[in-house]
């Protein structure tokens, strides 16, 4: 008996292995997405595609399978394995990358630009907002459809900032002034509340640098939108010594805490006063909260009084690829679905992204849903306030650049390091990766 | 004579077989690509000769990552080998109440590592942990260099310990006892008889226990991906994990295959130092 | 031989055993907190409600249940894979002379040191190529070889007393005869640890099996994990949720085979 069952499980050993779910073809055009949101954003996910597949798609005879990849990392790891196999028939119709991707994507020949993709389907892309369709411009063409958009916002305690009288800090000398007030310390002097916890980096440096004389960029070739970068223009600019001389004098009150991460948590249990993080966040936080204390939200404060651009567009977009007729076709009439006045409403409901149709700002749903809640209107005010062309950095080495950033800010607050110094040692390390990017992939195109 | 040399060779060819094709075959190639400077797509643009080492060798981050490794290992190898010990001398002798630990110690086997190290992620939390609220302090675990590294290092024990401890044990249970008590009627005490007699008879164990505890920490990346992603400012950043960080993030190819040469360069070093030693200490039982 | 243990012994113990159970306890509360009670100080490690909506939200997530099927479809495909490869080459390797055996052996255990994640691609491009994608075959094939296992097997079976082996050849017994007639029984407790923990490696793991399969069905379930919160969330109790469920059975069945593993050890041969 033992024998027979185990000879039986051998048997099916190799059926196991090569066994593969049904693949159906019934004339339906299928189109994948790869996505990497998970939680209550994939609920949302499924819902839009759930609600296509019944409407538009039954219609037109198209199907949408929606395949959660995992991070938005992992999802681009796989893509950059499937280009390099060289298999395109791997590939899926559409995927979700956020800006990390877009400087991998740049060097792949099959990514069909959106604008090319909706002229050569007679139609354009004048329904979207302009700063998403800016956020997401390659050397002049449109790379990949805005479809998750956030921008940076300020979050801040603000049952503890009415305590003092204080509002929101509209710059950030006036965050400093309020931090001589909000900072708490026990008897040893050792503080117990911080005003702010941050260490930034290159999403803050995006805003922080951006904003100042109405538009400016960390790296030449507008933050790599009009190519790959060839060398950081913020030593001349004197964009990043403007911030960093604001930033130290915030330090100096001793309400600045370098926390590199878990900073929203720290927020949420009431151990520093304010934060800087993603409009997405926004849900989460206030289910962390709940109700311990009131969250506020602000605009991003500025660095100057001509700092006025603004903050950039961030967040994920959609690349798709050349294909047959009718998959490109049918990635088009998804395109447009989940791009849709009413589709951008229910996506922003559901989960606080921005919307990227810039009728949904008009329509009367979207309105009352902002009066019920006002935190999300601050985060679109900031948007459409601001200077579209104030972006993203697309570069390459950007976990390097990241930490060029944090470490060399930590280190000057904490190791006392003159602000010309650390502007200079930023510039010549972003600089030097830059070089060597552009050497190893110089004798290309 | 012949047939039974066949018939080894039909044995191992499934591992032999395994091994080139999804080990030897793609390091091969990464070795080959790493004499050439690779763009960004992986198409090869030239040959460099020794450039990519070169430059790897005068990079900062790549000595860092080095030495983070070493710094890790330097922690954890000792650490678990004397944690283990320790859980196996406790229970070395059979016990009513030993049965029940014997089953705990065990335990850290039924963890996968991704499961553990979100685990340990989340009570390594600063201000917000359970580790900190339980023992009363305010340790800065993710920002503090030497904390953020402690972290993941008892998490690399935590992962490390049923398997060995079950190695150890039985191999602490199966030792000749008469041997034993004869030595013990000699009058040799608790410490003597296991530093003169236990420690050698155990010792192939422990070497093969030592020599994964040292492969482990040399390769540790794993863990370092979930719980401090490298931070704060690097100081987590082991050698393997730079290497992902630059083929899968920074996709600088032309690095990461010059550092998976210098990974698997270091650890022959060791797997041949480590086999010299081993057989010396058997000569000289 | 049982005696009763030094007090002193016994609170080491104690104290080792709690630092080892904290945290599958730590798991197990947490997966009954609220978002909001991941955001406290002092920590809590006792949740207010214990409710079950955690659960509630696996188990209503409708990729869960195909996925724990795959997980457990490809761990015991890996497992025992590798166990019948491990038993075949440290039988040759332990009892065979030939040509090129020392050579073949460094062979395969210098792959321990070189790091799947360097050859992430690589493999993948085998994978495509031999068309595996989407097959469980694609998700097991890197983790077959047992190189480990392999070391410690052969220092097993070469400790086994020789007459035992002359024996079993004077009966006329062939090599799979001899393997499984004498072999396997007396490395019974050894090879069922081999077993569970190839199959706890492979149930728990992540990025291979993401990369080599597209479609949501073929998927594993540390994939279904980190699809339970995302990166930005606050809230891991459902995160946790999954774990403890993942983790019960695993520790049932440690329990039910300690006393055999350490039964079967302790009477079996000198183990290396």
């Amino acid at each position: 008996m033992r024998k027979t069952s185990l000879i039986a499980f051998m048997l099916m050993i190799p059926l196991a292995l090569f066994a593969r779910g049904s693949a159906e073809d019934d004339g339906i055009t299928t189109i994948t997405w790869w996505h990497s949101n998970s939680g209550i954003i994939q609920e949302a996910t499924d819902a839009l595609v759930e609600k296509f597949n019944e409407t538009t798609g039954a219609e037109n005879g198209i199907r949408v399978d929606a395949v959660y990849q995992g991070s938005a990392n992992d999802t681009l790891t796989k893509v950059k394995t499937v280009m390099q196999a060289g298999d395109l028939s791997q590939l899926p119709d559409l995927v979700q990358l956020d800006a990390t991707g877009v400087t991998d994507m740049s060097t792949y020949g099959n990514v069909y630009f959106i604008d090319e993709l909706a002229a050569d389907q007679g139609e354009d892309l004048s329904f979207m907002l302009e700063h998403a369709l800016e956020s997401m411009r390659y050397k002049g063409k449109i790379i990949a459809l805005p479809f998750n958009a956030s921008t940076i916002l300020f979050y801040y305690n603000k049952t503890a900032f009415e305590e003092a009288g204080f509002d929101a800090p509209q710059t950030l000398d006036e965050l400093t002034e309020m931090a001589k007030v909000l900072t708490q310390r026990d008897k040893d002097g050792k503080v117990t509340r911080y005003t702010i916890a941050s260490v930034p980096t290159t999403y803050e440096l995006c805003a922080f640098i951006g904003m100042q004389h109405g538009l400016s960029y960390i790296t030449d070739m507008s933050n790599g939108h009009d190519g790959t970068p060839t060398k950081t223009v913020f030593r001349q600019e004197g964009t990043l010594k403007a911030f960093l001389e604001k930033w130290r004098a915030l330090y100096e009150t001793g309400g600045l805490s370098n926390l590199t991460s878990g900073v929203s948590a720290q927020f949420a249990a009431g151990q520093t006063l304010s934060m800087l993080a993603s409009t997405s966040n926004l849900t989460s936080v206030l289910e962390a909260v709940d109700g311990r204390f009131e969250v506020g939200v602000a605009p991003l404060m500025k660095v100057n009084e001509e700092a006025t651009g603004g903050v950039n567009l961030g967040g994920g977009a959609l690349f798709t690829f050349h294909s047959t007729p009718e998959k490109e076709s049918a990635v088009w009439t998804f395109m447009k679905f989940l791009t849709s006045a009413e589709s951008q409403l229910e996506w922003h409901i559901a989960t606080g992204y921005l919307p990227v149709n810039r009728h949904t700002y008009e329509m009367e749903e979207y309105k009352a849903h902002c009066k019920e809640n006002p935190l999300f209107q601050v985060a679109s005010d900031q948007l459409l306030a601001s200077n579209p062309d104030v972006t993203g950095l697309w570069i390459p080495n950007a976990y390097d650049v990241y930490y060029s950033f944090q470490s060399n800010i930590r280190a000057m607050l904490e190791e006392n390091i003159d602000i010309d110094e650390t502007v200079n040692r930023m510039a010549d390390e972003i600089d030097g990766y830059l070089d060597e990017f552009n050497r190893q992939n110089s004798n290309k195109h | 004579m012949k047939r039974q040399t066949l018939r080894a060779y039909a044995f191992i060819l499934p591992v032999m077989l395994l091994a080139i094709v999804f080990v030897y075959m793609p390091f091969i190639q990464s070795v080959v690509s790493s004499f050439f400077t690779v763009r960004m797509d992986s198409s090869l643009a030239g040959f460099a000769g020794m450039e990519n080492y070169r430059k790897l060798f005068e990079n900062e981050i790549f000595h860092q990552s080095l030495s983070n490794t070493f710094f890790f290992m330097v922690l954890f190898v000792p650490l678990n080998i004397i944690l283990i010990m320790a859980a196996v001398l406790l229970t070395e002798r059979k016990s009513r109440s030993g049965s029940i630990f014997e089953t705990v110690f065990m335990l850290p086997m039924a963890v996968g590592m991704s499961s553990a190290a979100l685990i340990f992620k989340y009570m390594f939390r600063p201000s917000v942990g359970i580790i900190n609220s339980i023992l009363n302090v305010d340790i800065p675990w993710t920002d503090n260099a030497f904390a953020a590294m402690f972290s993941v290092v008892m998490l690399g024990v935590f992962l490390d310990f049923g398997l060995d401890y079950i190695l150890l044990l039985s191999a602490m249970r199966n030792l000749d006892r008469s041997v034993l008590e004869a030595a013990q009627i000699d009058g040799a005490g608790k410490f003597r008889l296991f530093a003169s007699m236990k420690l050698p008879l155990i010792s192939p164990t422990l070497f093969f226990v030592l020599f994964i505890s040292i492969k482990d920490a040399l390769l540790i990346c794993a863990p370092v991906m979930v719980m401090t992603e490298g931070g704060p400012f690097r100081s987590t950043q082991t050698i393997v994990y730079y290497y992902y960080i630059e083929a899968f993030k920074n996709s600088n190819y032309s690095a990461a295959f010059a550092i998976s040469t210098v990974v698997f360069v270091i650890a022959t070093v060791i797997t041949v130092i480590s086999f010299r030693i081993d057989r010396r200490v058997h000569y000289e039982n | 031989m049982r005696t009763e243990r030094h007090p002193a012994g016994m609170l080491l113990c104690v104290i080792f055993a709690s630092v080892i159970l904290f945290p599958f306890l730590y798991a197990a509360l947490a997966s009954f907190f609220s978002a909001s009670e991941f955001a406290v100080i002092p920590a809590k490690l006792l949740p207010e409600n214990w409710d079950f909506r955690n659960y509630l939200k696996i188990a209503s997530n409708r990729y869960f249940p195909s996925y724990i099927v795959n997980s457990i479809i490809t761990g015991i495909l890996s497992a025992s894979i590798r166990m019948i490869l491990a038993i075949l080459a440290s039988y040759a390797f332990s009892y065979f002379r030939f040509p090129g055996r020392n050579l073949c052996f460094a062979f395969v255990i210098l792959t321990l040191f070189i790091p799947s994640d360097l050859l992430l691609a690589g493999n993948y491009f085998t994978i495509q190529k031999l068309g595996l994608i989407d097959t469980y075959a694609g998700i097991i094939a890197t983790s077959l070889l047992p190189a480990s296992q392999i070391i410690m097997l052969r220092q097993y079976f070469l400790s086994i007393p020789s007459c035992i082996r002359d024996s079993a050849r004077m009966d006329g017994a062939g090599d799979f005869c001899y393997i499984i007639r004498i072999l396997v029984p007396v490395s019974r407790a050894i090879l069922s640890t081999f077993l569970l923990q190839s199959f706890v490696a492979m149930f728990n793991s992540y990025l291979w099996p993401l990369l080599v399969t597209n479609r949501p069905d073929m998927r594993t379930i540390q994939i279904g994990i980190t699809m339970l919160g995302y990166a930005e969330s606050l809230n891991y109790g459902p995160v946790f949720a999954a774990i403890t469920v993942i983790l019960i059975p695993f520790v049932i069945a440690f329990i039910l085979m300690r006393k055999r593993i350490m039964s079967a050890l302790s009477r079996g041969y000198m183990f290396m």
